[in-house]
């Protein structure tokens, strides 16, 4: 009897171990264990014998049923792991292949440099202003201590729409419109297109310049100085940027200087980019001049300020390494992604 | 601005070298923009002399020489037409070293032995101003070497002068400037008056005193007939970039170059009667020394004769006055003209001229006499000639005089930030020409005659800044009023928009806001557009009343460079009004696209661009900005675009913009293919938004309905859904159309459109019963439309 029973789990066991699928599996659970399955029909035998021997015969046939079940579930496992894995190998792609994209566009360089320095001047407090293009005399000339006779008008090629009014040829005519709005203290920032009647392979008809305006009481050439510098460090991400002040000349500042910084290619040694000087121009900036605050009504004794004026191609030009001024308008797309 | 740097040192001498002489210069304003070597390396070319010549006995065109080097005497064969005997000229010896590397070696020309070769100015790198040989002096030093004798070995430096220093635009001006830069005093080259050996002069009379305070004339007779100019004194003008043309003009030019005086001569045998300095008559004509007739206003200064104008005042002289290689009398004129009287004229004409270049700057008003002095001294040395007296007149006026300017140190130490002491501060003026007294810490301060920017405090302060140097004066940031720049959280800024669009896979352009006049008409017919006066091309002579003519430009651009894809915005001014006067700028917001919707891809078929996927981008857009609400469509019409698609995009119910397919006219207009899609938006209409606002959310289900409708093609789905919504009571929450179909299946002029409908009760679930009920008001109400559930 036991014999058979040992024989029974052994071709159980042996034939679980061989089932290749999980329906085979499912027949051989039925045949063992179901309610007609031979171990089933085992424990139903049981009730003949006496209750000695039914007990230790019944714990012989649980035991062998039992392992039965866990072989079974065990089998059941392993079939599954085998099906999910055949089924994800048979899933398998080359992720490798290009995904199907929306690729992104973006924004011109000469708007991501003015965005940037727009940000540095707007967490120093500076907002931004605006200003008419279509600017009258007055406020791109005169009020700007540029009078009729200026030797310096001869360098700002106008365009003219008639005799007052004209293409404004700079931001400095923001200045004044800021003056004229707020009273001191004043810290604003203009970015903008400006015109100029000269077209080559380094002047283009328009370009863009940001001025800067700060007008407060007893604001020192020393402030400019140190405003420069927190500024030019963050615009070209260079602690201690080393920065220089050259006199210079503009109508509407005294004094006034070029700012150059130290060549961010070749850290002053000199190369190609520097013209070997170790120095390159970047903006030009001054204390206001006191014909301006003037122009404006407001007392020079009182008041004092600074403006600075950079061209903004110049700076993306420097920052991008784009050498042709001319790439900036013609908006070619291999040009523009190049900025993604 | 040129210079050689050995003129000036031999005036003023500091003791640096070119390197660090260009780099002072730079940083007290006066920029060095280049240094370039007089005359390039060569060497062993010693001054010869031509002895013999005869003709090559196998060559017509060449011939051989013997020449005298200072120590022997060598066979040469030469080829100028201008070798002869007794001529002195260049010898680049055996063994020289030639411009460009060449090498002089000993060679045998058809047959002929040659030791060295007789050089032309051309092939030493020198100014030239005949063919053949350069002709040097009868009394050139035989034997000397070239480069010391022409003192080549000379840095000609360039500098970038601001307007407000003319006072630097001669050897005295920067040799006055380095005397200050460098504490060292200068020395000026002995002026000798020639005496006088005539009686001549030449009366001139002043009629606009106030442009003109003094003008000086001498008469110079018998000047001999004139040879080429001296060549130092060519080399010093070719170093300072100026061209010689006759001996006279060149002198002149040399004491302008040298003394910073602009002068002038007249031919005297050319002139009818006395000079007057006056106004021109409206419409009077001259004709410059350039040929080019000037018809000039009454704003212009002129030097006239009895007759006529003989000169623009300060810029040019006349033509039929001028001198020329046979004039024997010349009337030289030594006048200080105003900056105001001279300023503009020159480029009025589109001329440039050094006169009128230092005039309008400021030359200093108490030069003419010593320059006139100067120049007849050089005109009588070295061309001959007999000099009269000076005339002087006057306009009965005193000579521009620079009024004192009062310098408070305290003052000036709140604006530089850092203090400059007083007595150090009266010394470095000082040292710049002008005449200092100190009365405690207030200085009284006289500029000098040649410096026209000296005028207010300010102009003090920069020239002390400058002298101790800019870089010296570094503080802390002392305060700053603190603001915010921030804009508003409710600003829809540029910044933002750009954002939105790049990352939806537009490419930001820059066009110019200046177009051709026909191709912005396409775009905005009926409306004239601002016109440039001077527009710098015709394609560039209006003002743009769109974005869209530069960016369907941009497009076509990429077109013809085969981008498969193209997609650009652009925001900036637009500009409205007929006239200047009138200009009304707004800012636009434009995009274009066209060409694959997405890039090719082995996984799904690429299709092109359609309106629904531009105006898919401009309804995420706004949604990004905060106005998907408030935002409609409306069928418009625009002539640039198709008239069957095109509409106004509205905010809140008003228009600000259109979008749509171009129309055919428009892409033949522009050479494009199509189809192109655009739109615009008025900036203004989108900048600003509401704060979010938030709602709670619903713990009640959602119920979803699906309609299939068949609906008039006429009916526009706004009014559908405007009337499902109308019908679809509180609790209705979306409307959308989720697939469509037209063809024949569905009778022409309808088509079967299927709309999800979406119900909500924040409170409690709606109930099967409700949605029904809802759902057959709805369609009740939707056969008021022609509208019917598709069977």
């Amino acid at each position: 009897m036991s014999n058979s029973l040992d024989a029974l789990e052994n071709d159980a066991l042996a034939r679980i171990e061989a089932a290749d699928s999980l329906d085979a599996l499912e027949t051989l659970r039925v045949e063992y264990t179901g309610k007609k399955g031979s171990i089933t029909a085992q424990m139903k035998t049981l009730g003949q014998l006496d209750p000695e021997e039914r007990k230790t015969k019944g714990a012989a046939i649980n035991a062998v049923k039992d392992r039965v079940i866990g072989a079974l579930k065990g089998r059941r496992e392993t079939l599954q792991a085998e099906a999910l894995k055949a089924k994800l190998s048979a899933e398998t792609i080359d992720v490798t292949l290009p995904g199907r994209r929306r690729p992104p566009g973006a924004k011109h360089p000469v708007t991501q440099i003015t965005e940037r320095v727009s940000a540095i001047f707007q967490a120093m407090g500076f907002r931004v202003a605006e200003g008419p293009e279509i600017e009258d005399d007055w406020h791109n000339f005169t009020a700007l201590n540029i009078p009729e006779s200026h030797p310096a008008r001869a360098m700002h090629d106008t365009f003219y729409f008639d005799a007052n009014h004209l293409l404004r040829t700079h931001t400095s005519p923001v200045q004044i419109r800021a003056m004229q709005e707020t009273k001191p203290p004043l810290k604003v920032i203009a970015p903008g297109r400006v015109y100029r009647c000269d077209s080559d392979m380094t002047h283009s008809p328009m370009f863009h310049q940001i001025e800067v305006l700060y007008l407060d009481e007893n604001v020192r050439f020393t402030d400019l100085r140190a405003t420069l510098e927190t500024f030019l460090a963050a615009l070209f991400e260079r602690e201690d940027l080393p920065i220089r002040l050259r006199p210079s000349f503009f109508p509407f500042t005294e004094p006034s200087a070029e700012v150059d910084i130290q060549c961010v290619h070749c850290g002053g040694e000199g190369c190609r980019v520097c013209k070997k000087t170790g120095w390159i121009e970047v903006l030009g900036a001054g204390m206001v001049h006191p014909n301006v605050l003037r122009s404006v009504g407001l007392d020079p004794a009182e008041v004092s300020g600074f403006a600075i004026g950079m061209g903004v191609e110049r700076l993306a030009m420097l920052r991008y390494g784009v050498d042709d001024l001319r790439a900036f308008f013609e908006n070619d797309l291999r040009f523009l992604r190049q900025f993604q | 601005m040129l210079f050689s740097e050995n003129w000036l040192r031999t005036w003023i001498d500091p003791q640096v070298d070119t390197h660090e002489l260009a780099h002072r210069l730079t940083m007290a304003g006066l920029e060095v923009d280049a240094i370039e070597p007089a005359a390039p390396a060569f060497d062993n070319v010693v001054v010869a002399e031509v002895k013999t010549v005869r003709p090559h006995p196998d060559a017509d065109k060449l011939r051989v020489t013997e020449v005298f080097d200072g120590e022997t005497t060598w066979q040469v064969v030469c080829g100028a037409p201008n070798v002869r005997e007794g001529l002195r000229a260049p010898l680049a010896r055996v063994g020289a070293t030639l411009p460009g590397g060449m090498k002089i070696r000993q060679a045998k020309l058809r047959g002929e032995p040659s030791h060295g070769m007789l050089c032309g100015a051309d092939e030493l790198g020198l100014a030239s101003a005949r063919d053949g040989l350069l002709e040097l002096p009868a009394d050139a030093p035989v034997g000397r070497d070239l480069r010391e004798w022409l003192d080549l070995d000379d840095a000609v430096i360039e500098l970038g002068i601001t307007p407000n220093r003319g006072d630097v635009l001669s050897i005295a001006g920067l040799a006055q400037e380095c005397s200050a830069l460098f504490d060292a005093t200068l020395t000026a080259p002995e002026t000798q008056a020639p005496t006088s050996a005539t009686d001549s002069t030449r009366a001139a009379a002043i009629e606009a005193a106030d442009a003109c305070p003094v003008y000086l004339t001498q008469v110079i007779e018998d000047i001999p007939a004139r040879n080429d100019t001296d060549l130092l004194i060519a080399e010093r003008l070719r170093r300072a970039g100026v061209s010689t043309v006759e001996p006279i003009v060149d002198l002149l030019n040399y004491v302008m170059l040298e003394t910073g005086q602009p002068m002038h001569a007249f031919d005297a045998d050319k002139l009818d009667g006395d000079i007057r300095v006056r106004w021109a008559k409206a419409g009077e004509k001259m004709v410059g020394l350039n040929e080019q007739e000037l018809t000039l206003e009454d704003d212009c200064l002129v030097v006239a004769d009895a007759a006529n104008p003989i000169a623009l005042a300060g810029v040019i002289g006349s033509a039929p006055s001028g001198v020329s290689g046979e004039t024997r009398r010349i009337v030289l004129e030594s006048a200080h003209f105003t900056p105001e009287a001279v300023a503009g004229r020159a480029r009025r004409f589109g001329l440039t001229t050094d006169a009128a270049f230092r005039f309008e700057r400021g030359v200093d008003p108490s030069l003419p006499r010593q320059a006139i002095d100067r120049a007849a001294q050089l005109i009588t040395e070295m061309l001959g000639g007999q000099p009269g007296p000076v005339f002087e007149a006057t306009g009965g006026r005193e000579l521009p005089a620079p009024a004192a300017i009062t310098l408070d140190m305290d003052w000036a130490e709140r604006r530089l930030g850092l203090p400059v002491a007083t007595d150090r501060a009266a010394d470095l003026l000082t040292r710049l020409g002008c005449k200092v007294t100190a009365k405690g810490n207030v200085l009284s301060v006289v500029p000098p005659t040649r410096r026209f920017d000296l005028a207010i405090p300010e102009d003090l302060l920069e020239e002390l800044a400058r002298l101790i140097g800019y870089d010296e004066f570094r503080a802390p940031i002392t305060r700053m009023t603190p603001e915010i720049g921030l804009p508003a959280a409710t600003t829809n800024t540029t910044t933002r928009i750009g954002d939105l669009m790049a990352d939806r896979g537009y490419f930001e352009a820059i066009t110019y806001s200046f177009v051709d006049r026909d191709l912005d008409a396409v775009i905005t017919p009926g409306t004239p557009a601002i016109e440039l006066a001077n527009p710098i091309a015709s394609q560039m002579a209006v003002m743009r009343q769109s974005l869209w003519p530069g960016l369907l430009e941009a497009v076509a651009h990429n077109q013809k460079r085969q981008q498969p894809a193209i997609r650009l915005f652009e925001t900036g001014h637009r500009f409205a009004g007929s006239t200047a006067e009138a200009a009304r700028e707004t800012g636009e917001l434009a995009f274009v696209a066209t060409g694959h919707v997405a890039p090719e891809q082995w996984g799904q078929a690429t299709r092109p661009v359609d309106f629904y996927d531009i105006k898919g981008d401009l309804e995420d857009l706004l949604a990004g900005l905060g106005l998907g609400e408030p935002l409609s469509f409306h069928a418009g019409e625009h002539p640039a675009l198709h008239p069957g698609q095109c509409a106004e995009i509205r905010i809140d119910g008003h228009a600000v913009g259109e979008i749509g397919a171009l129309h055919p006219e428009t892409l033949k207009v522009f050479d494009l293919k199509g189809p192109v899609f655009a739109a615009r938006l008025a900036l203004a209409g989108i900048d600003a938004r509401g704060l979010p606002q938030s709602a709670p959310l619903s713990k009640f289900p959602r119920i979803r309905r699906d309609l299939a409708l068949v609906t008039p093609t006429s009916l526009a789905f706004t009014d559908l859904a405007a009337a499902i919504r109308d019908a679809g009571g509180e609790f209705l929450t979306q409307i959308e159309p989720f697939d469509r179909y037209v063809g024949e299946a569905v009778t022409d002029g309808q088509q079967s459109l299927a709309v999800k409908l979406v119900f909500q009760n924040d409170e409690r679930t709606l109930t099967d019963d409700e949605i029904t009920d809802t759902i057959n008001h709805i369609l009740d109400h939707l056969r008021q439309h022609d509208v019917e559930l598709r069977g």
